[in-house]
Formats: structure tokens, sequence, C-alpha cells
């Protein structure tokens, strides 16, 4: 389910049923890094939303965290975890291609940042698809455990 | 002075001509104001538009997951849209293309997604099952079975339309 007022109502009266938040996360840049901070924006939307497209069922996607500063970025992250699980989500996956997320402990799921637009469509197309699946086979394996 | 055998008299000529021309310029005029306003009704509807989506060879007895790309258009929004077909021929050899999406609540089934059910459709969202024909089964999550695509064979490829309830 996507974060509109449409899929919100939906997921309030199936509350027992869309139970995992996907939350992407984008850091920004204005400077020369604007066009490497963009490519690793498309990825990562990309996966989340092609994740959320095959699990729509189960689950909610969040609109994107973005940050400037990592530290900022981590606070607001875990503030979103703990706001989303208080609120009834018991799964929350962060979906991030910035390896310096790796020191926190948060549920996070790592694709690298490809620039997505170098490549065919069909590439891209199987690229996202692939990152999309281990996505996807985290959280079966999470939903499985519980 | 009007010459030998002519019939048509100064005054009719020019009726003729004003009214040829006059009507010339009314049309110009008139029907880009007739297409504007039935603009509607020609423009082309792509409920009824099939993909072609792949070659009818490669369809085999075992399902395969196919995604397609389909124009689609919300009010005035038009975008493409990607849509996922699981093709696969039965038993009397007829070409069957199920939707994957759950009837439960929009997951994407997959098949044999359960590794202990290898010719089942399996959502990973709330455990729901179908048989390969995509009959849902009882106990689990889904009332319905899988939706199956509108369906053409043509020149050797097959093109899917909208996906069709099934009841």
């Amino acid at each position: 389910m996507r974060f509109d007022s449409q899929d919100a109502k939906r997921s309030l009266t199936e509350r027992q049923y869309v139970d995992t938040l996907i939350v992407p996360l984008a850091e920004l840049a204005f400077d020369d890094e604007m066009v490497r901070k963009a490519e690793s924006y498309e990825v990562v939307q990309a996966v989340a939303l092609e994740t959320e497209r095959q699990l729509s069922g189960r689950t909610m996607l969040s609109p994107t965290i973005s940050y400037v500063d990592v530290d900022a970025g981590h606070a607001l992250s875990e503030a979103v975890y703990d706001k989303a699980t208080a609120s009834g989500f018991t799964h929350v996956l962060f979906i991030s291609s910035d390896v310096r997320f790796k020191a926190f402990e948060l549920p996070i799921i790592f694709v690298p940042p490809l620039a997505l637009k170098g490549m065919s469509a069909e590439q891209s197309h199987t690229m996202v698809q692939n990152f999309a699946t281990q996505v996807i086979t985290e959280l079966s394996g999470r939903w499985m455990a519980t | 002075m009007a010459q030998k055998g002519s019939k048509v008299t100064r005054r009719q000529f020019l009726t003729y001509t004003l009214t040829g021309v006059g009507g010339f310029m009314a049309a110009t005029l008139i029907s880009p104001m007739v297409n504007f306003a039935i603009d509607p009704v020609l423009k082309k509807s792509d409920a009824g538009d099939k993909v072609r989506v792949m070659s009818l060879d490669d369809i085999t007895t075992e399902p395969q997951r196919v995604d397609f790309k389909k124009q689609t258009q919300d009010a005035w929004y038009e975008f493409e849209e990607t849509l996922s077909a699981w093709v696969f021929k039965d038993e009397s050899g007829e070409v069957i293309a199920l939707s994957p999406i759950c009837t439960h609540l929009g997951c994407q089934v997959g098949y044999g997604g359960d590794p202990t059910r290898p010719t089942e459709f399996f959502c990973p969202c709330h455990f729901g099952r179908y048989t390969k024909d995509g009959t849902n089964i009882p106990g689990t999550p889904p009332t319905s079975p899988l939706a199956r695509y509108e369906k053409e064979e043509k020149d050797g490829f097959l093109y899917l339309g909208s996906p069709v309830t099934q009841l």
C-alpha cells in the first residue's frame, strides 16, 4: 500500500494484515555530489516501489526519509521506527544505499548505488527485480519466523 | 457580352463561386471545432488494447512469469503500468494467463513460492494458496480464484489484455 489517503484508510481497516512498513532512505546533496545522490535515490526508489507492488497486501510504503547529515538521518529513522512499531507495525524495513548506516542497529537492506539510467531498459528492469527479490526474500523470512 | 452557348449568367457564376469559397472557409473554421468538441469520442480506448507478451513457442506446461508494460489512463493522467502474468498451457493445450494479484489483499503470488508445495501458487504475504489453475484453496485467506487475462493468439505470439475476475 502507498502512503495516500485511500490506502491509509484501507491499511487501518486491515490492520491485522498490513503489518510491515517499508522506509526508503535518501541522502540529499546539491553540489557536485548531487548526481551520485540522485542515482542512489533512483535505485532505492525503484526497488522500494517494486517491492510494494509485489507485496502491497501486507506492506505500507512510507514516504522517503531524506537527510543531509547521516546522524540526523539516523535519528529520524529511529524516530520513525519507534513511531511505527508503537502504532502497530510489527515489521519495519529500511532500504538504503548508504553504507554508513551499517554502523547503526536498524533493520535495513542495502542496494548498491548503480546508475540505472546508464543501462538498457531491460538491464535496469532485471536489476531492480533482483534487488526487489532480495528485499522480498528478507521480508518473507521475517514473516515466516513470526 | 455572354459567350455563345453558355447558360451560366454572370450573376449565377458569382453566386456559385461565392458559395463554394464561403463553404470552404466555413469548413476550415468549423471542422477543428467539431474535432475538439467530440474529441473524447475519437480517442482510442486503451481498455481493449492487447499487448504482445511472448512467443507461443516459449509457453510450456510449467507456469512462467512474464512482465509487460501497458499504457494506462487514470482520469487525465496517462502512465505506463507494469503488469505481470503467469503463463502456461493446461492439459488440453490451452494457454492460460493468470494474474499474480492475490485476491485477498493484492500481493503478488509466485508459482512454487512455497518449496513444500511446488505445484501451487503461493502468496508470501498471508500464506494464501491456489492450485495451478488459479483456484483458491479453502482454509487459506483468499476467497476467490486468481483473475485470468483476456488473451489472443496471433502470428505465433501471445497478446494479453486486461485481467478478468473469476467467480
